[in-house]
């Protein structure tokens, strides 16, 4: 094993624990099934149907991604806040991998949305979610773990400088759920950013899972499954590298061990 | 037991040259944490550094473990630049920070041993061999799945010696180490630390401490300002702690505290506001004298005490100026 897997690995199970002892940071899972609540009452009571699956999917993507930046930014706070970031420096394993342990943990956790989400919508509306194509849908969604927990580990890098970003955290959600099509497909997004939106992970995973859960052909599998998995990776290496940066930059200005 | 050198032998265990570090404030002056400060700890040498809070001893330690990045000067870690090389650093030191921060709190002293086992590479099985022996060895072998949060700050401590030991380093960097603990602790602690030169390792121990410097250090530093003052064998810190010792006593008549005050080796007297006198000496012997004139008048509250690391300092200054040797 490399030192950065034997990381990685110490990482997710000290997420693992910090779940345990703490379920307080599972509070966004309690949120999903109201999301799915609101999201179903809408296409219910406008006689859409045809919009359920929309409806299932947007409050489970909406808790994936909320929980994966806000806890893994959270994570790190946290490590900061403890004096344990400036420990974790003196040793040689690397802090993204600290962070990707983590992340990985929390997005695979997230992902307990997809159940309650579409219990809500079997038990409340009615609503039973089939999966015509189920082997799309499973790397769809595995493409999409991976680039969820990416975009949780860009969250968690900005969290490396300092104690003022918890702001950008709370604010930043909504604009990533539009960009992404969560809520609305991104192609029917207004003033350009349906163009922007591609540049996204997010907008290529929601529209092919959606297309994975309704029936009929699904174009260019193969080709969609690449845009999200490379533009994860890009995310990857940029947070890899911003990591670095303001790695250094503490370790320049000397705010490492601030609280 | 398992020896740890530098390699190769006879390269120095820490190099640091001209080193500086400013703190730069964009609400008030800039702060010079360390200005030129040299220094060398040799192979399996305990070096103390002595210094008053704020000297710059914290600021060093965190060159050497590479969270802080020097403005000026250069140093070396096992001959392993703190800043190009910064990487091969790490896991041939270990760092000990003062305070209780830096573990996890709801974790147990197993689960937080483990956790910084992996990150200096080693697989669950030598993990867990090499934290169950670590507990052992710092006496928290009992309390190995306790949390954090459930320890005292002097247990807190000795775990986070444990935490400095689990990467099996050459050079181990001791930041305030016994600051919260008990007697009893401190000097375990301090038999640990001559285990752990009997292995080998290189050990950079600061302190404001003169007690434990004069104890465990082969060479203590004396720094203040971010400035190396002087760098001695202990045996010199010995001479000044008892050739400066301290006579405080109560209920002294004038008289009588004038006929100590000329006594030979008496430096000075003065009257504390509560009425009671403090003697300062300067001389071997000189505290016996003024404790057995005090008893023989029949003043009973008299008490000796070691000089502070204040008076010290100025009399390392005075004594001989402000010269350098290292």
């Amino acid at each position: 094993m490399t030192l950065a897997s034997t990381t990685a690995a110490a990482a997710m199970r000290v997420q693992l624990g910090e779940f345990r002892r703490e379920p307080g940071s599972l509070l966004t899972l309690v949120n999903a099934p109201f999301f799915a609540v609101v999201m179903l009452s809408i296409t219910e009571h406008s006689g859409r149907d045809d919009l359920a699956v929309y409806a299932l999917l947007a409050p489970v993507m909406m808790t994936a991604l909320g929980m994966a930046v806000f806890e893994a930014g959270e994570s790190l706070f946290r490590d900061r806040q403890a004096g344990v970031l400036e420990a974790l420096l003196t040793t040689p394993g690397p802090l993204w991998a600290i962070v990707l342990g983590r992340v990985v943990v929390i997005t695979a956790i997230s992902l307990i949305g997809i159940v309650e989400c579409w219990l809500v919508g079997a038990l409340g509306f009615g609503v039973v979610a089939t999966v015509p194509h189920p082997l799309v849908f499973a790397a769809a969604l595995a493409a999409t773990a991976f680039g969820i927990a990416a975009a949780g580990a860009l969250m968690a890098s900005v969290f490396v400088v300092g104690r003022n970003v918890r702001s950008f955290q709370n604010s930043l959600s909504f604009p990533l759920f539009l960009l992404g099509g969560v809520m609305v497909p991104a192609a029917m997004l207004p003033f350009g950013l349906d163009v922007a939106s591609k540049a996204f992970f997010l907008s290529w995973a929601t529209d092919l899972l959606r297309d994975s859960l309704t029936p009929g052909p699904v174009d260019a599998v193969a080709p969609r499954l690449l845009a999200i998995l490379g533009l994860s990776a890009l995310t990857l290496a940029f947070t890899s590298l911003l990591m670095r940066l303001l790695v250094h930059r503490i370790r320049g200005n000397g705010t490492v061990g601030f609280a | 037991m398992t020896m740890i050198g530098i390699d190769p032998p006879g390269r120095n265990a820490v190099e640091v040259r001209g080193l500086g570090r400013v703190f730069t404030s964009k609400h008030g002056p800039d702060h010079v944490a360390l200005d030129g400060f040299d220094l060398t700890v040799g192979p399996g040498e305990v070096h103390g550094l002595l210094g008053p809070n704020g000297a710059g001893k914290t600021t060093l330690c965190k060159i050497l473990s590479t969270v802080l990045l020097p403005t000026s000067g250069t140093a070396k870690v096992d001959g392993f630049d703190v800043v190009a090389d910064a990487r091969r650093v790490r896991p041939v030191v270990g760092i000990v920070f003062g305070g209780d921060r830096g573990l996890y709190a709801r974790m147990t002293a197993g689960q937080n041993l483990r956790f910084w086992a992996a990150l200096y590479g080693l697989g669950r099985r030598e993990a867990r061999r090499r934290s169950e022996a670590l507990l052992e060895r710092v006496g928290l072998a009992e309390r190995t799945d306790s949390t954090v949060e459930t320890f005292s700050r002097g247990m807190k401590q000795r775990l986070h010696l444990a935490r400095g030991l689990i990467g099996d380093p050459r050079v181990l960097i001791l930041d305030e180490p016994t600051v919260g603990m008990d007697p009893v602790s401190a000097h375990e602690f301090r038999d640990l630390v001559e285990e752990l030169r009997g292995e080998g390792r290189a050990i950079l121990l600061t302190t404001h401490d003169m007690a434990e410097a004069e104890a465990l250090c082969d060479r203590v530093s004396f720094i203040d300002d971010g400035r190396l003052l002087r760098c001695e064998e202990p045996r010199v810190l010995g001479e000044l702690l008892s050739k400066h010792e301290r006579v405080r006593a109560s209920g002294v008549a004038d008289a009588l505290a004038e006929r100590i005050a000329g006594l030979d080796g008496v430096e000075a007297l003065r009257r504390n506001d509560d009425g009671s006198i403090l003697v300062e000496t300067n001389r071997y012997g000189a505290a016996l004298l003024v404790l057995r004139t005090l008893v023989e008048a029949g003043v009973g509250d008299v008490s000796t005490a070691p000089p502070t690391l204040e008076e010290v300092y100025l009399h390392l200054i005075g004594d001989r100026g402000m010269a350098v040797r290292s």
